[in-house]
């Protein structure tokens, strides 16, 4: 009998063991709740609030140091323009 | 010389008797083969209701196949443990790439491969820290012959398991697939996602390899 002749014999052997008995049943929901990613950070929604107030507050200034005036009042006549 | 290599690389398909014991087995396999298709059709409804959310239906599917992957997991691992974390493995990725599972094969084949990936890959991280067994004088006498096989099934599945242990992973996994798992060498390519050819090749080596391993090792 050669080595290969016998490894073949004793695989076929090992081949009749038994299956373990195992259930995982009631973990496998545990771990997939566990791993479950963190919700994603919505970057492209943060970043055009974000740049909107930015140009927002920029244009104020803008319109602020536009008028010449040392008071507050040109910030905001357009919106008393606009108001009646 | 080419007859014997064909013969080398293609053994013919072992013979049915249907005489005497020979039709009980068939009559076996032919009540395996309703059962799995009966299974087949079961496991299609609860894949189709898993994806839709039902946990339920997941956990039949779970029920259902734990002992066949448990089997198949015990090739990987001796330690009843590790096996048991492994299966518990195999069935969190099967859910998490339930999505790609086209139905074009039963379930459980589908599973087995992702079994098969998992515990090669365990195979490997454990080759990478340090050899898994050892075999001692008498091991090596009982693999070549010279001392009585193991007369359990369990102690002859440790032994082979710490013989090929001494193999690396793709030659450990092969033989496994053929010679353990009973696997054809197409169902063992479908498992490791090699090609029928690719598979020939690495078994002829992986045989081989274990051919020069029995001869000289222990010495």
């Amino acid at each position: 009998m050669t080595p290969l002749d016998r490894f073949s014999d004793l695989a076929a052997h090992a081949r009749q063991e038994a299956a373990p008995a195992v259930d995982i049943s009631g973990r496998v929901f545990d771990t997939l709740r566990r791993r479950q990613p963190a919700p994603a950070v919505p970057w492209d929604e943060l970043l055009f609030g974000a740049s909107s107030v930015v140009a927002a507050c920029a244009a104020a200034a803008l319109f602020w140091l536009g008028s010449g005036n040392d008071s507050f009042l040109p910030l905001f006549s357009p919106f008393l323009m606009v108001l009646p | 010389m080419t007859a014997a290599l064909s013969a080398m690389l293609w053994p013919p398909p072992p013979a049915i008797d249907l005489a005497g014991g020979g039709a009980l087995a068939w009559l076996h396999h032919a009540a395996h083969a309703c059962a799995a298709a009966h299974d087949h059709d079961d496991d299609a409804g609860d894949v189709a209701d898993a994806l839709a959310g039902d946990e339920e239906a997941y956990c039949r599917l779970v029920l259902r196949h734990q002992r066949d992957i448990a089997a198949q997991m015990r090739r990987f691992s001796r330690d009843p443990a590790v096996a048991e974390e492994l299966v518990h493995e195999v069935f969190v990725e099967a859910y998490l790439s339930l999505r790609s599972y086209r139905a074009t094969a039963p379930w459980l084949h589908w599973l087995r491969r992702i079994a098969v990936r998992l515990g090669y890959r365990h195979w490997a991280k454990r080759r990478a820290r340090r050899p898994e067994v050892a075999l001692s004088a008498e091991d090596w006498a009982r693999l070549r012959g010279a001392s009585p096989a193991p007369a359990e099934a369990a102690d002859a599945a440790d032994l082979v398991y710490a013989l090929l242990a001494q193999l690396a992973p793709s030659d450990r996994l092969v033989l496994t697939l053929l010679y353990l798992d009973g696997c054809t060498m197409a169902e063992a390519a479908a498992r490791a996602g090699w090609t029928v050819v690719g598979t020939k090749v690495r078994a002829f080596r992986a045989r081989g390899r274990l051919k020069a391993l029995l001869e000289r090792g222990g010495t």
